[in-house]
């Protein structure tokens, strides 16, 4: 890739370009809306119907499009780095599902009523015990596709360790919303989940973030990296734990969102290099991007209850790594 | 003379028919109607209190799950089903010549009238289903008499369904005096209306079918989302159990009742 952007004028345009979402999706929802006079309305604290849809349905909706797609965008780049395997991401390698499952026990047992922060802190612990398996495997011999065949098993046990948890509630609704938890959704979110996944979600970016320069190091091998000074366990268990909090807040409230991690960092290297730390941020912007253009999307196809998010990034995201695999196979022969 | 005859039947029917209702509606019906003793079974749905009125009574006779298999063991003498549940038992109990009254959905008080009348006669109680009779009446003439403007109500469930025209609540709405969001939006039936219309159209009276289940699920928490306190307080919210307007029964009276005495209540709030 010879024109190579430069990093700011990247990061301006994907800030422009999530920004632009961003107002799109507080635009568009299922009623038309006088949106001057709503704002109007919001700013002179008037509850009318119009101010009410803004502020309190499609704004934290906009939020968490947002900062669930920049945690899912930035712990793709993460984990691709960590784990040294261009297919890494929270969704392929059951990271997600494994999250939604500790969110999953969380809420149906009833404790997220009692102590609400229950809720994400569930996504948390299962996202950890997902990526803490997943590096524990990459960190010996890093065959890529070994990686994906225990990713491949851990998203199926998730997967199954949520629909068993869902059958076991007495609720009669809960069998019926796996759909939810697998393919994620922001079907009537509120400034409640805004509270509840933003903090942690935010931790974990700030513990990613700060990993970055290991990550550039790990791509010279780890014998370079810990000659060059990186503490690599230590490093290693903090992008783990950077990861487990922001997918895990997140998944915790949108369910598992798939692909956003793969595609964005693909799409977005040739644009910066292959230094990890150099697309860290611009994936983060390119996943908010997608899951808002994808919240967007499923409102405009407007499919009676909505689409899941999951359904449309898996659209995207499953022939584009398909495409992956196929030229991993051509390089390796 | 049509009591002394009433009485007579009842006697009659000492040794009275052993009835199964394999449907929630006919198994209200038969809980209220029949003795204990002459109930075969009622389905497993006649349990839950949150959709069944009788569900303590239930709980002392036998239940069943709708299957051919428990009619064919059980043999009783009638079967209670409604047209939409339990077909292939339904079917089966035909072909083997059991006595079957499948009810329609009700769609008007005559209809339920005549639906009660039906089944107590059948059952050999044709008093006691003149009572359920006088008893949904005295609530419906109980009940404040509709005035113009009619006032503007949503029923709004888990998922975010509401219920349009061609359905019970409907109908118990039009009675009681409101008129019905779903039905101004040309909803038929069982149907999603999402939270932002909701809010947008802002129904005079909110209605919610429970406060809160015992075990949560997403499909009850949009119930909750704040938006709804913010677009309609509490004073513009009406709780309104399932079980006393998901059949046509003399509950579907005290569901009237409870709408039109709400809809009194909504008078005295400024607009």
């Amino acid at each position: 890739m010879t024109a190579r952007l430069g990093g700011t004028r990247l990061l301006a345009g994907l800030a422009a370009l999530a920004i632009a979402l961003f107002i799109a999706s507080a635009l568009i929802g299922q009623v038309a809306l006088p949106i001057g006079s709503g704002i109007a309305d919001v700013w002179h604290g008037r509850p009318s119907p119009a101010a009410l849809i803004l502020f309190q349905l499609r704004l934290p909706r906009a939020l968490l499009g947002l900062l669930v797609g920049m945690t899912l965008g930035l712990a793709g780049a993460v984990m691709q780095g960590l784990l040294r395997n261009p297919l890494a991401e929270p969704g392929v390698l059951g990271v997600s599902a494994m999250a939604a499952f500790g969110a999953v026990v969380a809420f149906y047992t009833g404790l997220s009523l009692r102590f609400a922060l229950a809720l994400p802190i569930g996504g948390v612990i299962g996202a950890f015990v997902a990526v803490a398996a997943l590096a524990g495997l990459a960190g010996r011999r890093g065959s890529i596709f070994v990686l994906l065949l225990a990713g491949a098993a851990i998203n199926s046990l998730a997967g199954a360790l949520t629909a068993l948890a869902l059958n076991l509630s007495p609720n009669p609704y809960a069998a019926f919303e796996i759909l939810f938890w697998l393919m994620g959704s922001l079907v009537d979110r509120s400034f409640e989940h805004v509270e509840l996944a933003a903090p942690l979600m935010a931790v974990g970016w700030v513990l990613m973030l700060s990993g970055g320069g290991a990550l550039d190091a790990l791509t010279l091998g780890e014998e370079t990296a810990r000659s060059l000074g990186f503490a690599l366990e230590r490093v290693r268990f903090r992008l783990i734990l950077g990861t487990a909090f922001a997918v895990g807040a997140a998944v915790a409230v949108s369910g598992a969102i798939g692909f956003v991690g793969l595609v964005v960092p693909h799409l977005l290297r040739p644009l910066v290099g292959h230094e990890p730390r150099r697309l860290l941020v611009p994936s983060a912007l390119g996943g908010g991007c997608l899951v808002l253009a994808a919240d967007i999307a499923v409102r405009w196809l407007r499919t009676g209850p909505e689409l899941r998010l999951g359904v449309l990034t898996a659209l995207i995201g499953a022939p584009f790594f398909l495409l992956l695999v196929l030229r991993l196979r051509r390089e390796s022969v | 003379m049509l009591a002394l005859s009433a009485l007579l039947l009842d006697i009659a029917s000492a040794h009275a028919v052993r009835a199964i209702s394999v449907n929630l509606c006919t198994d209200q019906l038969l809980l209220a109607l029949a003795d204990p003793a002459s109930i075969a079974s009622v389905s497993y749905l006649a349990r839950d209190c949150t959709i069944s009125v009788h569900c303590r009574a239930a709980a002392t006779v036998p239940i069943n799950y709708g299957t051919a298999e428990e009619l064919i063991a059980t043999q009783p003498d009638l079967v209670l089903g409604g047209r939409y549940t339990a077909r292939h038992a339904i079917a089966i109990a035909r072909s083997l010549g059991l006595k079957v009254i499948d009810l329609e959905p009700a769609s008007s008080l005559d209809m339920i009238r005549g639906q009660i009348r039906d089944v107590a006669a059948a059952l050999g109680q044709t008093a006691r289903g003149e009572t359920m009779v006088a008893e949904l009446d005295r609530s419906l003439a109980g009940a404040p008499p509709p005035a113009n403007p009619r006032p503007v109500a949503a029923l709004y469930q888990a998922n975010g369904m509401t219920v349009g025209v061609g359905s019970l609540v409907d109908m118990a709405l039009q009675i009681a005096g409101f008129d019905s969001l779903a039905r101004k939006l040309g909803l038929q039936g069982y149907m999603y209306l999402p939270l932002e219309t909701l809010v947008a159209y802002r129904p005079d009276l909110l209605i919610l079918n429970q406060p809160r289940a015992r075990y949560p699920s997403l499909a009850a928490a949009v119930l909750r989302h704040p938006v709804l306190a913010e677009a309609l307080p509490p004073e513009r919210q009406l709780v309104l159990p399932k079980a006393l307007w998901i059949c046509g029964g003399p509950e579907l009276g005290k569901a009237i009742a409870l709408l039109a005495e709400a809809r009194v209540r909504l008078k005295a709030l400024p607009p």
